[in-house]
C-alpha cells in the first residue's frame, strides 16, 4: 500500500511547478486527474525535449515528466457546464492544484470558499509567481525573474561579472517541490480534523526561504550590515573545482581529516612537515596558498578525472565530479541505485530521471506515461461521474470536453 | 487559531549543516516539535561553528557571519549559518558515543515518531545507529536518512556537501558563462535546498502512510539524486537524442531576449526575459520605440533569438542609465517578466516582502533582535510565524531529561558533571 493510496488530487495547473506538484502527490500513490483545457491542452506539450526532435504533443519530455502517472481529461472551465462538472469533479477529491493569475478562480465562480462549501475537507493550492496577494501578484516571471528576485542570484556567479542564473529547470520545481510539502502538511490535517485550506505558494517566497545562501544572505546581514557579495572561485588554497586530464571535478580539502591526508594524495609527502602547510595561518599566507594549489592542480592535471575525484574521496576529501547529461547516465551511481525509470510512453522508450526517494526499500516510481490529451475522459466521466453516452456526446459537440 | 497541522509530532534531529537541518526546519515551522540532539563534546563544524578552534569570524565572509562578526560569549548560538534554519526547534544536549548518553537518545527514540540524520554513512555506523536499531526502540519510527550519495552504491562512504551533489548530479556543468570553464565559479548550495524538500515531503507522505497502515518505514535520500531529479529537460535532452546540453549564462534555451543587465549604481541589476511577440511589442512600447528595435530581424522569436547578442547590447545601453526597480515596474506595467536582482539591503524594504510579511522580527538572548526570513508560505486555515527563536545549546535539556524523561535533578547533575547535560562546547571552556 502506498501513503497516499485513496486520496484524489485534481490538477488543474500546467507548465512546470504546479504539475510538479501533482506528480509529486502521484509517486505517492495519489489518483491524480489532470484536466487540460479541450484541443490546446497543456502548454508544456509544445516544450522541448521531443524524440528525434520532432515536436509533437504527446512526447515532449519536459510536459512527460511532471505529468507521468496521471489519469487525463479535458474539461473547458470558461463555459459553466465546464464549470459544474469541475465542481462535481472537485467533490470527489481531497486536493484541488491550480496555478491561475490570482483572481481568475474567484471570477469563475472556483474560489476556495466556493469550492469547499460543497467539499469541506479541500486542500486548494494555488502555485503562482508571486503569490495572492501583494503589489505583484499581477507581475510576470521567468525563472530567472525569481532566482533574482527571491532567490540567492545577487551571490551567484563571479565578483567581476553579472548574477548567475541557475540552470533552467530548478526554481519551478523547487516551487512545484515545495507546493507538495504544503499540500502534504495540510492533507495530513484535513483528514483528521475534516476541514481543509486554501495554500497560497509564491514562487519568489519559495526562493527566499530557501536555504540555498538567500536566507542565510538575509540574516548575515541583519547581523552584520554587510550585503552578500559574489565570491572568488575556490574559496581557499586547498577548495575549489580541479581541472583534471579529461574533465573536471569538485573538491573539498580543508577538514582536518583531509588536510592531513593531503601530502599523501597528491603525491607531496614533504608537505607533511612543511610549516607552510601545516600550520593554519601560514597556509593561508597568499604566496603559500598560491603554491598549495598549484601543488594540487599539478596533480589533478596528471590524473584521469574518474579515478582523481574518488582518489580525493579515499583520502577524505570531499569531491565529486562535474558530471554533463552523457556522463550521467553512465555514472555508476545512478544505475547501481535503480535511479533511472524507464517508461514506454508516445515516443518509444524513455530513461527518465527517477524520483530520489527510496521508501521501506523499495525505489518510489511510476511506470505509467502522461495521459495522451482527454485519454482517461470515458472512464472518468461517464464510469466515475456517471454521465450517459448522450451527455458526453452533447458535451463534446458544445467543446466542454 | 487551530493547532498547527504537525503538532503531536516528535521529530527527532540529528543533521548537520544544512541539507537536514532544512528537512527538519520545514518540519518545525508546521508544528512539529523537533528536538536537536547535540553534543557540546565536538564543536561541529559548519553546523553551530565555522572552525573548531574558536578562530575569530573574518569581516565580509558573510557565510560565517556572527553578530557584529563577533564570536560572543557563547559562539554556539551566534553563528547564522545555524540560526537561518533553527527557529521553532528545541535543542537537548547528550553525547551518543558513551552508553549514558545513548541511553537518553534511546528512551527519546520511544516517544518520538521521526529520526532524521544526514551524516555520511560511516558515521552512523560507527554510531551504531541505523533503521534496525532505532526500530528496536520504536517500532513503527519514520527514519530519514539523506546522506550525499545515499546507503548502497559505489560511493556510498563518500562525503560531500550541496556542491558536490551539485557537480556530480549534472547542474555544476549547466551553472556557468558561456566563456568560462568550471574552475572559475564559485559554488553554490541550492542542494542542500532541493533534498530538504523532498525529506519533508516524504516524511509527511509516510506519516500518513502510518497513521494507515500503523507501519512506520525508512525513507532514504541521496542528494546526488534529488539535484538531477529537478533537471529533466537537460537530461531528457541525452535520453531522447544524445545531445548534451551546456550551460547558458543568462540565456534561455529557446528564446531571447533573456538576460542579466547591469543598471545605474554599483553592482546593480535587472533581469529581462521576453518570449512572446507581444511581450516584444510591450518592451518595445516601454521603451517608446527606440530606432533599434524596429529592425525587422527582431520581429520575431527567431530572430530575436539569433541577434540576442546584438538586442543585449542596446538593452544594456538602456538598463546602465536606469535604477532597476523602475525599470522592472515599467517593463512588469507592460507585461514583461522583468525584476530586479534583490540586495540584502532592498530586500527588507522591498514592497512585496513588506505586503506578505515575509520578514519577522526575532529576539535571540545571544544575538539580540533582527529581522529573520518567515514561513515560506501561507495557509488560510493556519496563519502561521515564528514561534520560538533559534535554539540555544541545550537549552531544552530540562524539557528533555526532567519533563520528557523524568530524570531526577541528581541525576541531572550526573550527567551535567559527565558532560552531556550542558550549554556550551567542552573545547570553548578549556
Amino acid at each position: 500500500m502506498l501513503p497516499l493510496d485513496g486520496i484524489r488530487v485534481i490538477d488543474l495547473s500546467q507548465g512546470v511547478p504546479g504539475p510538479f506538484c501533482a506528480r509529486l502527490m502521484a509517486d505517492q500513490g495519489a489518483d491524480v486527474n489532470k484536466v487540460e483545457a479541450p484541443t490546446f491542452g497543456d502548454l508544456s506539450r509544445r516544450l522541448a525535449p521531443f524524440p528525434g526532435m520532432v515536436p509533437q504533443s504527446e512526447s515532449g519530455g519536459t510536459f512527460q515528466y511532471v505529468n507521468l502517472g496521471k489519469r487525463g481529461m479535458t474539461l473547458a472551465i470558461g463555459c459553466e457546464a465546464g464549470r459544474r462538472i469541475l465542481k462535481e469533479l472537485v467533490a470527489t477529491a481531497q486536493v484541488l492544484v491550480e496555478d491561475l493569475e490570482p483572481g481568475v478562480m474567484e471570477t469563475l465562480g472556483l474560489a476556495f470558499d466556493d469550492l469547499s462549501r460543497a467539499n469541506p475537507g479541500l486542500v486548494m493550492t494555488s502555485v503562482t509567481q508571486f503569490g495572492q496577494s501583494g503589489p505583484y501578484r499581477h507581475y510576470k516571471a521567468e525563472e530567472i525573474t525569481q532566482y533574482g528576485m527571491g532567490g540567492p542570484m545577487s551571490v551567484t556567479g563571479s565578483p567581476d561579472r553579472p548574477p548567475l542564473n541557475l540552470a533552467d529547470g530548478i526554481v519551478f520545481h523547487q516551487a512545484g517541490a515545495a507546493a507538495a510539502l504544503a499540500t502534504m502538511i495540510a492533507l495530513f490535517k484535513a483528514e483528521v480534523s475534516g476541514v481543509g485550506e486554501h495554500i497560497d505558494i509564491s514562487i519568489m517566497e519559495v526562493q527566499a526561504g530557501n536555504i540555498d545562501r538567500r536566507s542565510l544572505t538575509f540574516l548575515a546581514y541583519q547581523y552584520t550590515g554587510d550585503r552578500g557579495k559574489r565570491q572568488e572561485a575556490g574559496g581557499s588554497a586547498v577548495s575549489g573545482v580541479l581541472p583534471s586530464r579529461n574533465g573536471y571535478f569538485a573538491f573539498d580539502g580543508g577538514t582536518p581529516a583531509a588536510l592531513e591526508q593531503l601530502p599523501k594524495l597528491i603525491d607531496a609527502p614533504e608537505l607533511a612537515t612543511d610549516p607552510r602547510f601545516t600550520d593554519y595561518d601560514a597556509r593561508h599566507e597568499p604566496e603559500n596558498a598560491e603554491m598549495l594549489t598549484s601543488r594540487i592542480v599539478e596533480w589533478a592535471l596528471g590524473q584521469d578525472n574518474q579515478t582523481a575525484w574518488r582518489k580525493a574521496q579515499e583520502h577524505r576529501a570531499m569531491a565529486a565530479p562535474i558530471n554533463n547529461a552523457a556522463d550521467l547516465q553512465t555514472d555508476p551511481h545512478y544505475s547501481y541505485r535503480g535511479y533511472w525509470n524507464r517508461i514506454e510512453g508516445p515516443g518509444g522508450t524513455v530513461k527518465y530521471p527517477g524520483p530520489p526517494l527510496i521508501m521501506g526499500g523499495t525505489r518510489v516510481s511510476i511506470s505509467r506515461p502522461a495521459p495522451r490529451l482527454g485519454q482517461h475522459n470515458d472512464e472518468i466521466f461517464a464510469g466515475e461521474l456517471g454521465f450517459s453516452r448522450e451527455e458526453l456526446c452533447s458535451l463534446k459537440q458544445a467543446g466542454v470536453i | 487559531m487551530s493547532k498547527l497541522p504537525l503538532e503531536g509530532i516528535r521529530v527527532l534531529d540529528i543533521t548537520q549543516i544544512w541539507a537536514g537541518p532544512y528537512t527538519t526546519q520545514l518540519l518545525a515551522d508546521w508544528g512539529a516539535e523537533v528536538i536537536r540532539i547535540e553534543s557540546t563534546q565536538i564543536a561541529p563544524i559548519f553546523t553551530r561553528v565555522w572552525s573548531r578552534e574558536r578562530a575569530a569570524p573574518i569581516p565580509g565572509v558573510w557565510w560565517i557571519a556572527y553578530p557584529n562578526w563577533e564570536l560572543g560569549e557563547n559562539r554556539a548560538n551566534r553563528f547564522a549559518l545555524f540560526n537561518v534554519h533553527a527557529r521553532n526547534k528545541l535543542s537537548g544536549t547528550m553525547d551518543l558515543t558513551r552508553p549514558e548518553g545513548r541511553a537518553v537518545f534511546d528512551s527519546l527514540l520511544q516517544i518520538s515518531d521521526v529520526l532524521v540524520e544526514n551524516n555520511t554513512p560511516t558515521t552512523m555506523s560507527k554510531l551504531g545507529i541505523g533503521y534496525e536499531s532505532v526500530r528496536l526502540q520504536r517500532p513503527d519510527i519514520i527514519m530519514v536518512r539523506m546522506p550525499g550519495f545515499g546507503l548502497s552504491g559505489p560511493y556510498k562512504d563518500y562525503r560531500s556537501m550541496g556542491n558536490h551533489g551539485e557537480a556530480i548530479s549534472g547542474h555544476s556543468w549547466l551553472r556557468n558563462y558561456t566563456d568560462t570553464d568550471f574552475s572559475e565559479v564559485s559554488t553554490t548550495t541550492v542542494g542542500d535546498g532541493v533534498a530538504g524538500l523532498y525529506a519533508a515531503f516524504a516524511t509527511v507522505s509516510a506519516l500518513r502512510g502510518r497513521r494507515r497502515a500503523g507501519k512506520g518505514c525508512l525513507i532514504e535520500l541521496a542528494q546526488c539524486e534529488s539535484m538531477a531529479s529537478f533537471m529533466p529537460r537537460q537530461i531528457l535532452e541525452y535520453a531522447m537524442n544524445r545531445r548534451i546540453p551546456s550551460a547558458l549564462g543568462n540565456r534561455h534555451w529557446s528564446f531571447a531576449p533573456h538576460g542579466c543587465f547591469p543598471c545605474k549604481g554599483e553592482d546593480q541589476w535587472v533581469t529581462i526575459a521576453i518570449g512572446t511577440d507581444n511581450e516584444w511589442e510591450g518592451f518595445v512600447e516601454a521603451l517608446r520605440g527606440p530606432e533599434w528595435a524596429q529592425d525587422s530581424r527582431f520581429a520575431t522569436v527567431t530572430g530575436r533569438f539569433n541577434n540576442q547578442i546584438e538586442i543585449g547590447k542596446h538593452i544594456t545601453a538602456w538598463t546602465q542609465e536606469r535604477d532597476a526597480y523602475e525599470i522592472a515596474t515599467l517593463l512588469q506595467g507592460h507585461g514583461v517578466a522583468a525584476g530586479p536582482v534583490v540586495f540584502d539591503e532592498d530586500a527588507f524594504s522591498d514592497p512585496q516582502y513588506q505586503a506578505r510579511g515575509l520578514f519577522e522580527p526575532v529576539t535571540h538572548v545571544d544575538c539580540g533582535t533582527h529581522l529573520y526570513p518567515g514561513i515560506m508560505w501561507k495557509a488560510s486555515g493556519h496563519p502561521n510565524k515564528i514561534r520560538t527563536p533559534p535554539c540555544r545549546l541545550g537549552e531544552q535539556n530540562n524539557y528533555v531529561y526532567s519533563d520528557l524523561l523524568g530524570y531526577t535533578p541528581k541525576e541531572c547533575l550526573r550527567m551535567e558533571v559527565e558532560g552531556h547535560i550542558g550549554t556550551r562546547y567542552a573545547i570553548d571552556d578549556s
